[in-house]
């Protein structure tokens, strides 16, 4: 297995390993027993508040016609009160006293509900009656249509009033009162007390009415869930100090923080370990090995990427003589011999460069080089180019003594320039590779431009 | 792509289902706003064996202190349940406060007893076994006989109940309780049989919605979810001599505002329940029918009108 792959399958465990170990914790130590119990009765609490709310509005705005919506959700804020097992919070005083004032809230909603079931039955009763009183009034009264119209004016701001919940102010019905007897003040005896007993009971009518408004609105400020939404957030803010000072959370912390460092730490070797790989490897397949120059390849992908933009010239370097050396002196003479002369080139580039050229070496292979010259700003001439040769060929010609013999060794180079002797790679290379045979036969260590070849 | 049209065509199905079942619901719930008076539907889950220990619970006199009464002595099956004395006996004898209400429907009220103290059906039950006047007896005692009798140990085994004890007691007897309430030829007819009321009780129906009977009457039991004054409209009660028991819940509130208030006892069964009121102050079913038209709805009511509801509430007695 290598490291790659072992790393890789770790890092699969640990994650894998990671939710589960958050997993037990929340289960197992997130919630202790008593905190749970209480959290589910305020939440159920807050349920049944809400849900009580609803059926109090429907009843009001008469969608429904009968309480046992409200009954049953009562019974149940009852069931969960007194059902609620008190022994596991024997030891916190605090939230004994929290759960009692719940308890007493609860009591108070539930005789405000109590309350609003029979007023609002009352109410639709003697809306009923007051219809029926306005009814026998019509028939008694003896002509005056003023007293009629009155009442059912009263009759309908009583049902207007109750559709569209506001309030009849007492000065209202006073204003009625007063306006309804001046005009029964002529009507016969009979109708004369039908209208006193009818304006008894609208009075009675619209004092219930606003009681019921009253206690609707009590019932809306939603005492019992604010409360329990209080002591829910006291709770879950102690019960986290409760977890924090816990010795278990405290040694599953330990183990999660041992768990979070093995997974940096192998993040951490799998980023270095790739990165020396990738260098590496990089340098491997850009290098010559032996002489620490840039290859054959780089130097084909370097021409391609600035052939078709810029100008330049090709100096092709072969050198003369190293056949000889390397046969007879020895392929490690051979290999020093090679890496002497790339660092005298390296030289001659370092000395010739200047702002408008950039020129770099390359070893196509064997004792084959390549000088690219780049002419960045195209103020190009072939005196530079001659000065680049010349400074090549006269730096690289030296003698190697041995105790048998003396051995010469010389460069021939062969000048293409580009785009002049064409755009493609390999024409470019064919007229540098022509430029240094024809120096060869020139009688070496001399340079060659390929346009001196043609004329 | 054809993956895509196919999931997309599923969604497209699940959601059309999704919205006929809200469809559905939408439907139940408009049917159920507008209705005042909610039908009983046959139980369908009964459990046989807890209800008959709960039967035999309710009939054994050995759960009194004095081996003379049961809660059956009271609570009479061939009177509905109630025992058709204007006052209940208590175990010595003599009269009780209250007329002795019918249980045969408790199940479905929210407040138990004529005032309605009790919120529960469990408190209740205690009450009756533990007070002085009735079964006097002490948990541990009485837990201490059931456990003495193998009959009942094979009895609570056989209704799943895995030791006797005050709450499995409770629940047995509530068990018996629950399974007395039976469904009406009204609920038949609420749930979509016309055909089981004939004209005179529909316009009974009719007459006891529109008279407002059915603002203090309603829910599933045609009362007992609520507390009312008796005597909304004109005071029932001569105020030169007031009883006790005409205080209503405000014996056991103290407030001002709960005199004469006192649980709407439930109709169902009410034709076979007579007397009437807590204080039996209404021997007969038109006697009722006519204080509550007076006293309640402020009506004067003629003949005609009371025999209509009388006919209407004789449809609400349960069919065995």
């Amino acid at each position: 297995m290598t490291l790659k792959r072992f790393i890789k399958n770790s890092l699969v465990v640990t994650c894998l390993v990671f939710p589960l170990i958050w997993l037990y914790m929340d289960s197992e130590l997130g919630m202790s027993r008593r905190a749970h119990e209480v959290d589910m009765l305020l939440l159920n609490v807050i349920q049944v508040d809400t849900e009580l709310t609803e059926h109090v509005l429907r009843t009001r705005s008469q969608l429904t016609l009968h309480y046992d919506d409200i009954s049953s959700s009562q019974k149940r804020l009852h069931n969960l009160l007194s059902k609620f097992p008190m022994s596991i919070i024997n030891n916190s005083t605090a939230l004994k006293e929290q759960l009692s004032a719940i308890a007493e809230l609860s009591l108070k909603t539930q005789n405000s509900l109590d309350k609003f079931k029979s007023i609002n039955s009352q109410v639709s009763q003697r809306q009923r009656y007051i219809k029926y009183l306005a009814e026998e009034i019509e028939k008694t009264s003896s002509s005056t249509t003023s007293v009629i119209n009155e009442v059912n004016q009263v009759v309908t701001e009583v049902f207007n009033a109750r559709i569209f919940g506001y309030q009849i102010s007492e000065s209202d019905v006073n204003n009625y009162n007063e306006r309804l007897l001046n005009v029964a003040k002529d009507d016969n005896q009979e109708t004369q007390l039908l209208v006193e007993k009818f304006l008894i009971h609208f009075q009675e009518l619209s004092l219930l009415a606003n009681k019921e408004t009253i206690i609707v609105s009590n019932i809306l400020e939603h005492k019992l869930r604010n409360q329990s939404l209080k002591i829910r957030k006291e709770l879950l803010a102690s019960h986290y100090k409760e977890l924090l000072n816990s010795k278990d959370i405290q040694r599953y912390l330990i183990v999660y923080a041992g768990f979070l460092l093995i997974l940096i730490l192998f993040f951490v070797l799998n980023r270095r370990h790739l990165k020396r790989y990738a260098s590496k490897h990089k340098q491997h397949s850009e290098r010559d090995e032996l002489t620490q120059l840039y290859n054959r390849r780089v130097f084909l992908k370097k021409l391609e990427s600035i052939i078709h933009r810029q100008s330049g010239a090709l100096l092709f370097i072969d050198l003369d003589g190293f056949k000889r050396i390397n046969d007879q002196l020895g392929h490690n003479v051979g290999d020093e011999t090679l890496q002497m002369v790339a660092s005298k080139l390296k030289n001659v580039i370092e000395l010739n460069e200047s702002s408008h050229i950039f020129a770099e070496v390359f070893r196509l292979g064997g004792d084959e080089f390549v000088v690219l010259i780049e002419n960045i700003d195209r103020t190009y001439s072939t005196d530079c180019l001659k000065d680049f040769a010349s400074s090549a060929v006269k730096e690289c010609a030296f003698n190697l003594t041995s105790p048998n013999d003396e051995y010469f060794l010389s460069v021939s180079v062969g000048i293409a320039q580009f785009p002049e002797c064409g755009k493609d790679i390999a024409e470019l290379l064919n007229c540098a590779d022509k430029a240094m045979y024809e120096s060869k036969q020139r009688g070496r260590s001399c340079y060659t431009f390929y346009h001196e070849i043609n004329q | 792509m054809n993956k895509i049209v196919v999931r997309t065509f599923a969604y497209f199905i699940i959601g059309m289902l999704l919205s006929l079942c809200n469809v559905k619901v939408i439907a139940q719930e408009s049917g159920n706003f507008i209705k005042p008076i909610k039908p009983i539907e046959k139980q369908t889950s009964i459990q046989r064996h807890q209800v008959n220990l709960g039967k035999v619970l309710f009939e054994d006199v050995n759960l009194s202190e004095n081996k003379q009464m049961a809660c059956i002595s009271c609570h009479l099956p061939e009177k509905g349940y109630a025992d058709g004395l204007p006052f209940s006996k208590d175990n010595a004898g003599k009269d009780k406060v209250y007329n002795t209400p019918s249980i045969s429907y408790s199940i479905y009220n929210y407040h138990v007893s004529w005032t309605g103290k009790f919120k529960s059906l469990e408190e209740h039950l205690d009450f009756l076994i533990t007070n002085k006047t009735l079964m006097n007896r002490k948990w541990p005692s009485l837990i201490a006989q059931l456990k003495g009798n193998s009959e009942y140990q094979s009895l609570f085994t056989l209704a799943g109940y895995n030791e006797i004890s005050k709450s499995t007691v409770i629940d047995a007897i509530i068990k018996f309780e629950a399974n007395l309430a039976k469904p009406s030829r009204f609920d038949l007819y609420l749930l979509g049989d016309k055909t089981k009321l004939n004209s005179a009780e529909i316009a009974g129906f009719n007459l006891f919605k529109s008279a407002g009977c059915v603002s203090c009457h309603q829910g599933t039991n045609l009362g007992g979810n609520l507390r009312q004054k008796f005597g909304v409209i004109k005071p029932y009660f001569p105020e030169q001599k007031i009883n006790t028991r005409d205080l209503g819940y405000f014996n056991s509130s103290g407030k001002d505002e709960d005199i004469n208030f006192f649980r709407v006892p439930s109709l169902r069964n009410v034709a076979k329940t007579a007397p009437y009121f807590h204080d039996a102050s209404a021997p007969t079913l038109e006697k009722a029918i006519q204080v509550m038209f007076t006293y309640q709805l402020g009506i004067d009511a003629s003949e005609e009108d009371i025999e209509s509801i009388k006919a209407f509430l004789a449809t609400l007695d349960a069919i065995e």
